[in-house]
Formats: structure tokens, sequence, C-alpha cells
């Protein structure tokens, strides 16, 4: 399928790492909300951020429950993206790298995440309108 | 398609992983097909220094079998194809001789990054 | 390459990387290359006035630079409190600049 933009987004941080993957997940939502189509590559301690084992606790030092704490979870922004993608017509493709979804044992992840290789890198940055590295610090 | 990667951190997780990821990442494409030179700053210029021992780790009795040759990564990445630059102003400022180099590297001045990088299609920084 | 877009969220003050981006920033722009840094996260520091940072020697030189709203919000950062010349976006500057097929660093 064809969108008006396509743009490839590499991500490299585990879960609550750091702070530009909270950023990247935010460019990627606008993105999302303009109609443009996003192929995440996750690489490296990115893989984890659609982890399905990713679970909620509570903060007893501000004295919340896990309900009233409410934690949103990188897996849930990430479905939530590919949901809000769906209804915009347009798609958020997210590809782990293979290799680091097993030295990180993370190989259970969301429905719609798909396992590749450097080498589809290559051929989604080739195919895709600009692509963006959000390297680790 | 020109493109360009730069490397800018150097020797980060690269015991665990048993290479530079970025360095790798760069190979597995270029073997897919990239066309693709490398740029090294930073902390990454010493990757082109000779003589880097790294000997396999064990912990907790359980030896590596494989140590990381970065070294070794950016040498095999040279080639007619594929060119690697290495800012000089980097090397000085970490007083590494450049005589000490891998001879395949091409220099280029801070100054000169400009005109290198506007001749490139894509250029990602890692 | 015919733009060079900079995002850059570390802090100029604790790490030498932010005044090597802005010297590129600026050697673009010299060169006829549109520039432009735009400070998120820590990055955004440097939008404060007060202190001598890489960026004024990149806005001298016609880069355009542009921080972050939340980040500013996020670090306490009045409006009245910028250096001049900066303006302030979100995040949709990125955007914006993929889709022009700016060459976007993130450092």
């Amino acid at each position: 399928m064809k969108y008006p933009r396509t743009f490839t987004i590499v991500l490299m941080d585990a879960p609550f790492e750091a702070s530009r993957t909270a950023t990247a997940l935010r460019v990627i939502d606008a993105a999302v909300r303009r109609g443009f189509a996003i192929n995440v590559f996750a690489y490296e301690g990115a893989v984890l951020l659609p982890f399905s084992h990713q679970q909620p606790h509570a903060n007893l030092v501000h004295g919340r429950d896990a309900e009233e704490e409410d934690h949103p979870l990188p897996r849930e922004w990430i479905a939530g993206l590919m949901g809000l993608a769906a209804k915009r017509g347009t798609a958020l493709h997210w590809i782990n790298c293979g290799l680091c979804v097993d030295e990180r044992g993370a190989g259970e992840a969301i429905d719609g995440v798909q396992r590749g290789t450097p080498a589809d890198l290559w051929k989604l940055a080739s195919a895709s309108d600009n692509t963006l590295i959000v390297a680790t610090a | 398609m020109k493109h360009l990667n730069i490397v800018s951190s150097a020797y980060r997780a690269t015991i665990e992983e048993q290479d530079d990821t970025v360095v790798w990442i760069s190979h597995a494409m270029r073997n897919a097909g990239a066309g693709m030179d490398m740029l090294l700053r930073g902390a990454a210029v010493n990757y082109c220094v000779r003589d880097q021992k790294v000997g396999p780790v064990t912990i907790g009795g359980r030896a590596q079998k494989h140590a990381p040759d970065v070294h070794g990564q950016v040498r095999d990445f040279c080639s007619d194809v594929s060119k690697v630059y290495v800012v000089r102003e980097d090397l000085d400022e970490r007083a590494i001789d450049h005589r000490s180099l891998l001879q395949e590297v091409e220099f280029v001045d801070r100054n000169e990054l400009p005109a290198l990088l506007s001749g490139y299609d894509q250029v990602w920084h890692w | 390459m015919q733009e060079l877009y900079i995002v850059e969220t570390r802090d100029a003050v604790d790490h030498t990387e932010p005044a090597r981006m802005a010297e590129l920033a600026a050697g673009m722009s010299r060169i006829g290359v549109p520039a432009t840094l735009f400070l998120a996260e820590n990055g955004a520091f440097a939008a404060r006035l007060g202190h001598q940072c890489p960026l004024d020697e990149a806005l001298a030189a016609g880069v355009q630079v542009a921080v972050d709203g939340f980040a500013l919000d996020e670090r306490g950062i009045g409006a009245d409190q910028l250096r001049d010349g900066i303006s302030v976006e979100g995040v949709e500057g990125i955007v914006d600049a993929l889709e022009r097929g700016a060459t976007v660093m993130w450092r």
C-alpha cells in the first residue's frame, strides 16, 4: 500500500532508560496523526519496548496502588500508536531486530510486532521518504 | 544513493555484544547491498588505532570465546567500495599518533565536515 | 543534502558534543545548506539566556534554533528567559523536517 509519506525510524534504547524514547514516541504519535506511515526498526534494547510481559506497579512513595498509579507502559503506547495508525488509514510497522530479540529473551511481544534483520532495515529505509536514527546516547 | 554512517560512541557494550553494534550493522547492511561509507568521530576515532588487544572475558566461570575486535571491524569495512573517514581534530584532542592508525582511513578536518556530509544523499548519525 | 536538522538532547555545559553539533550546523549554513538545531530534553538548557554557549555562534551563522516547549515547561524555563532568536516549537517540527526531506540527526 502506498501512503502519502513513509518514514523509517530506528530506536535503540531499552524501556525506562532514556528520555529520548518518550520523545521519539511523541514524534511517532505526531507523524501518525498527520497520516504518515511509520516503520520502526527496534535495535538493541529497544526490542523490549513492545515486550508483552511489562506489568504496571504501585507507587508506595506516593501512596498509590497500581490502579491509582496507572503507569503507562511502553507496550501500551506502542499498541495505542498502532491502533491510531489504523484509524487514520495509515500504518505503524514495528520490526524488532531478531538477533537483539534473541540475546535479550524478548521474543514475546504485543500483537503486530514483526522480527527482522539489518537487511530489512536497509529495504525499509530505501523504500521510505526519509529515515531517522534515534541512537542510544 | 550515497550513504554515510557516522559513528561517535565507542566501546559501548562491546564486551557483551562482542562487536561494536553500529559498525556491525553497517557491515550487515552493506552485505545486503547498501552502498555505504563511514565517518568516525568523537571517541570512536580510537577504533582506527592498531594493536588493540582485548582478550575474552570470563565471568562467574563462563568464558567468552570471541572477544570484540573493533579495530578489525573497521579495517574489514574499508574496501574499494567503502571509505572510512576519521576526524583529525578528534584524534589530536586524544593525543592519538596518526602513525599508529589503520592506513586505509582518510583524514577529514572538522571544517571540512559540511562539504563532506553535503555530498551524501543519506547521512545516519548513530 | 538539501537541509540539516539536528535534534540536540544533551546539556551543553555537561557535554562537548552540543558544541560540535552547533559548529557543524554553522558550517552547513555557511556553505549554503540550511540548518536547524532543535533543542529537546536537556538540550533545552542551552536556550536559557545568561551563559556563553555554542548556540551564539550558530545563531550568528544563520542557523535556525528552536526549542521544544514541552522541555522548557518540564525545566521551568519561561519564555522571558530565552536567548534572542530562539523559537519555541513542538516535536511536530521534527516531523516537518522529515517531510521536507531534511537530513535529521538525533544527538
